[in-house]
């Protein structure tokens, strides 16, 4: 193990303070519920083609089936998309069709729990040593790990994006920088070994690549106990800044590896796989315990909240179970850099790629826009008097009036990409979708930081998505 | 402390409620009356705006700061500039200042109700950048004609704030300067505090005094002294700016402490600001030592006299007619420098500053074009 260089990082981006209602430390395990909804539709790329889209495995229980905790009930090898799990046990009492949080409509399975919490039992393998390649991705596979981004796991079956041998690093993000996430941080503390083991599981099931680990350099103790715990030649740690969004794959792998990936394209055309934590912490439970991927960590927080915590859920699980606002808030389902508001709390429940659910509350009128001096206010400006150490207030307010594009470039200095935002989203708004290619569009990772520091209040990161939306349209 | 916050967001809901009600009310009258609503709008849009509105797409999370903050900024950091001008011409500044503001508004408040749209705050940056700018003796009349030429030919006519292609102040300033030319470069006075007095309260120069008294001798700005009889005026004169010149223009200390404010608070790009004056230091240096019968004054008289350090720290920042990637930023800024240099010592006008932000002007969208970011994401592979 190597600690590489020193404290790297990106152009562009933003520093974001500690906002008021992050989760309190010390993970909080949330028990089963008593009903699960779990829609069927991942999103996924196109193999080959990289290009982002949906996949729904079709359902392989119907009504009135029993099913058992980390039982397969949808799957399909030929698509981009991993198995699902039930999540819970008990019988399946609906399969309806639903929008989906993040849009199109689903399939959605709708479990009522018997309160049993019975495993399916599968082989557990207390030394994974000896275990293949292949036997390994086919276990990572059925046990869903697969794609916990947006990109799937390279497996012997249909279900990867990425060839098999031509992947040359294998990356682990360990740094979240997104305001109001940090699950995985608790997740590293309490599960070490676990994510040790696991990552050892993930690099034997790519051929024993090269790892690198990126990492906040705040975390001392971490990458010092990483050192002793991975004492070979083949794991990089890489302390990293906090800056938003270093824990982007395009971002983390440009500053750690200076790989470029494409635009619009995934890491893997580039040789490099990028996991997170808790995908390391799955693999080791689906190879060594035999358990499918069926709960996460999901940090739960916001100032709308009594009780902001670090929260592993089940799958499934519908948010009204879990939440309760204080006060008239918005939910935002995914984190509040890119997630969606929730309306209905009932309906809508944990995904398996949610990392974050936040609630702020909304803003309060102020007499004019100038007076406070704002003690606690966060900026990419430095335009308020901010005192250094305090929490800073979050609420969901645009803080501003929408007005015409003031040319100020902010969105320019901040783009991790590169990008000019609004010349793009100009363009897209116009149609232009030519000029929009010759700027790169595919290359925005909609990070969102375009539109947080715009003092215009111009969404300019929804404009580039309609634009590649409108893009995608016209390619069909 | 939770009370006093309570106290004052009730407060502020109250008065945008009896706003919104009087804006409704007119709104519903038509006619003349009706159109008037857009004021009351912008009254509670764009000088009180302590807005409560929530966001509608993701980022849920927004920046704290929104176009009246922005454009707050530059005002604050003229304050100290406007105090200093009633120091050296007295109280008349005000009024110069007042009667910018009052036709500067109207002329936008009228653009407001024929067009129907919203009032933005820009135009009250730009009567300030405008007034400081102008000299001492100015009559009021032009200051009016100036500005109400600023505001429709400069900015009006393309669409408002935002659409402008030139610096809105600057093409008030610059259309006194050709159309009055005599008023506009020649009649300069000398401050006030260099009338010797027995008054124990001399040191308050201009706070004293209305106006110079009307026989007072006109003189010349130093950078005239220096083009036409090689007198060079004391460093210390120039960095405290007691001399001659426009209203808000001659203190480089206020410079300083202005660059601080707007550079730090990120306002101002040091992109613009830092490399304009970095350019007119350079080039009049370089010029200088080329040509010196020409190129009368060395780099730091360059950069210290006329409305260099103000037009580098107030005009050529106005972000909207300034390049907005950071390499075209340090483009424009070169740009300017050198032509201040050029036009100053090549042409009748001393003032090159306002010629050559005007003509950087010209250059952003070329300069925007050629210099676009290059995206990181690398080349697709086949
Ligand atoms: S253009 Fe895309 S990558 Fe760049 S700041 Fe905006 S959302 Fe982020
Ligand atoms: S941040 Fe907003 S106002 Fe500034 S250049 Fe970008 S879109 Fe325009």
């Amino acid at each position: 193990m190597a600690v590489v260089g020193g404290l790297s990082t990106f152009k562009g981006g933003h520093y974001f303070g500690d906002f008021e209602g992050r989760p309190k430390s010390d993970l909080q395990v949330f028990r089963p519920p008593k009903r699960a909804l779990i829609p069927l539709r991942q999103q996924g790329f196109i193999r080959g083609e990289h290009i982002k889209t949906w996949a729904e495995p079709k359902a392989l229980v119907a009504v009135g089936d029993m099913v058992k905790t980390g039982q397969i009930i949808a799957r399909d090898d030929e698509a981009l998309c991993s198995p699902v799990h039930a999540t819970i046990s008990g019988k399946v009492t609906a399969i309806e069709s639903q929008e989906h949080p993040f849009g199109e409509s689903t399939q959605v399975v709708i479990i009522e729990s018997d309160n049993k919490d019975d495993w399916v039992e599968l082989d557990n393998h207390a030394d994974f040593t000896g275990l293949s390649a292949d036997t390994l991705s086919q276990i990572l596979y059925e046990t869903g790990v697969t794609g916990l981004g947006l990109e799937g796991f390279p497996s012997a079956f249909n279900s990867g994006m990425a060839e098999p041998g031509s992947i040359k690093h294998l990356v682990i993000n360990a740094i979240q920088t997104e305001p109001f996430v940090d699950g995985d941080e608790d997740l590293i503390y309490d599960e070490f070994d676990k994510l040790v083991t696991g990552i050892r599981i993930l690099r034997q099931a790519l051929g024993n690549v090269e790892v690198h680990i990126g990492i906040g350099w705040n975390k001392p103790r971490i990458i010092e106990e990483i050192e002793t715990r991975i004492p070979q030649e083949w794991c990089y740690v890489h302390p990293l800044k906090d800056k938003y969004p270093q824990g982007e794959d395009e971002v983390l792998l440009r500053t750690i590896l200076d790989l470029s990936v494409p635009a619009g394209g995934v890491p893997s055309q580039v040789g490099a796989l990028v996991c997170d934590v808790q995908q390391a912490v799955a693999a080791y439970d689906a190879v060594l315990e035999g358990k499918p991927f069926v709960e996460r960590v999901v940090s739960v927080s916001g100032t709308a909240l009594q009780n902001p915590s670090n929260m592993k859920l089940r799958i499934g699980t519908p948010l009204n179970d879990f939440i309760k606002l204080s006060e008239d808030g918005s939910t935002v389902l995914g984190g509040v850099m890119r997630g969606v508001k929730v309306a209905d709390l009932k309906v809508v429940s944990v995904l398996r790629d949610t990392k974050s659910i936040v609630a702020l509350k909304h803003p309060r009128k102020a007499l004019t826009a100038v007076s406070e001096p704002g003690f606690r206010r966060d900026s990419y400006t430095n335009v308020y008097a901010v005192i250094p150490g305090l929490t800073k207030i979050a609420d969901d307010g645009l803080h501003g009036m929408d007005r015409a594009c003031v040319r100020c470039g902010y969105c320019f200095d901040v783009c991790p990409q590169n990008l000019a935002p609004i010349t793009i989203a100009d363009h897209a708004k116009q149609d232009q979708l030519e000029d929009c290619k010759e700027l790169d569009i595919g290359a925005c990772v909609e990070c969102g930081l375009c539109s947080y520091v715009c003092p215009s209040k111009i969404p300019v990161m929804t404009l580039i998505q309609e634009g590649k939306a409108k893009i995608a349209e016209e390619e069909g | 402390m939770k009370r006093l916050q309570d106290l004052h967001h009730n407060l502020a809901d109250k008065i945008d409620n009896g706003l919104h009600s009087l804006e409704e009310g007119l709104r519903k009258k038509g006619g003349f009356v009706g159109r008037f609503d857009v004021i009351v709008e912008g009254v509670r849009d764009a000088v009180l705006g302590g807005t409560n509105k929530t966001v509608k797409q993701a980022p849920y999370l927004r920046d704290s700061i929104g176009m009246q903050r922005y454009m707050i900024m530059p005002i604050v950091v003229c304050i100290p500039l406007l105090l200093m001008a009633i120091y050296l011409y007295g109280w008349r500044t005000m009024v110069v200042v007042g009667v910018t503001y009052a036709f500067g508004v109207l002329a936008e408040l009228i653009f407001v109700m024929v067009r129907k749209h919203e009032i933005t705050e820009g135009v009250l940056v730009t009567c300030m950048l405008y007034a400081l700018f102008l000299p001492p003796t100015i009559p009021l009349w032009m200051v009016a004609v100036g500005i109400v030429f600023a505001v429709v030919v400069g900015k009006e006519i393309f669409g408002g704030t935002g659409y402008n292609i030139f610096n809105v102040a600057i093409v008030g300033r610059a259309f006194l300067l050709i159309s009055f030319p005599v008023e506009l470069t020649t009649q300069w006075l000398e401050p006030l505090t260099f009338a010797a007095s027995s008054d124990s309260l001399s040191w308050l120069g201009g706070f004293l005094h209305f106006a110079s008294s009307p026989d007072a001798a006109t003189t010349a700005t130093p950078l005239q002294l220096m083009k036409f009889e090689g007198e060079v005026t004391p460093f210390l004169d120039l960095f405290l700016g007691i001399r001659a010149g426009s209203l808000g223009e001659s203190s480089m200390l206020l410079m300083l402490i202005g660059t601080a404010i707007l550079v730090g608070s990120k306002i101002a790009d040091w992109r613009l600001t830092v490399v304009m004056m970095l350019s007119i230091g350079a080039f009049g240096q370089f010029f200088n030592l080329l040509i010196p019968d020409v190129f009368r004054g060395d780099g730091l008289f360059m950069m210290m006299t006329g409305g260099a350090f103000y037009a580098a720290l107030l005009h050529i920042t106005d972000p909207v007619t300034s390049c907005m990637s950071q390499k075209g930023k340090i483009i424009l800024a070169i740009l300017v420098g050198l032509l201040t240099v050029l036009i100053r010592n090549l042409t009748g006008y001393n003032e090159g500053v306002t010629f050559a932000i005007l003509i950087g002007n010209m250059f952003v969208p070329l300069l925007d074009r050629m210099t676009l970011p290059k995206s990181f994401a690398g080349e697709a592979k086949t």
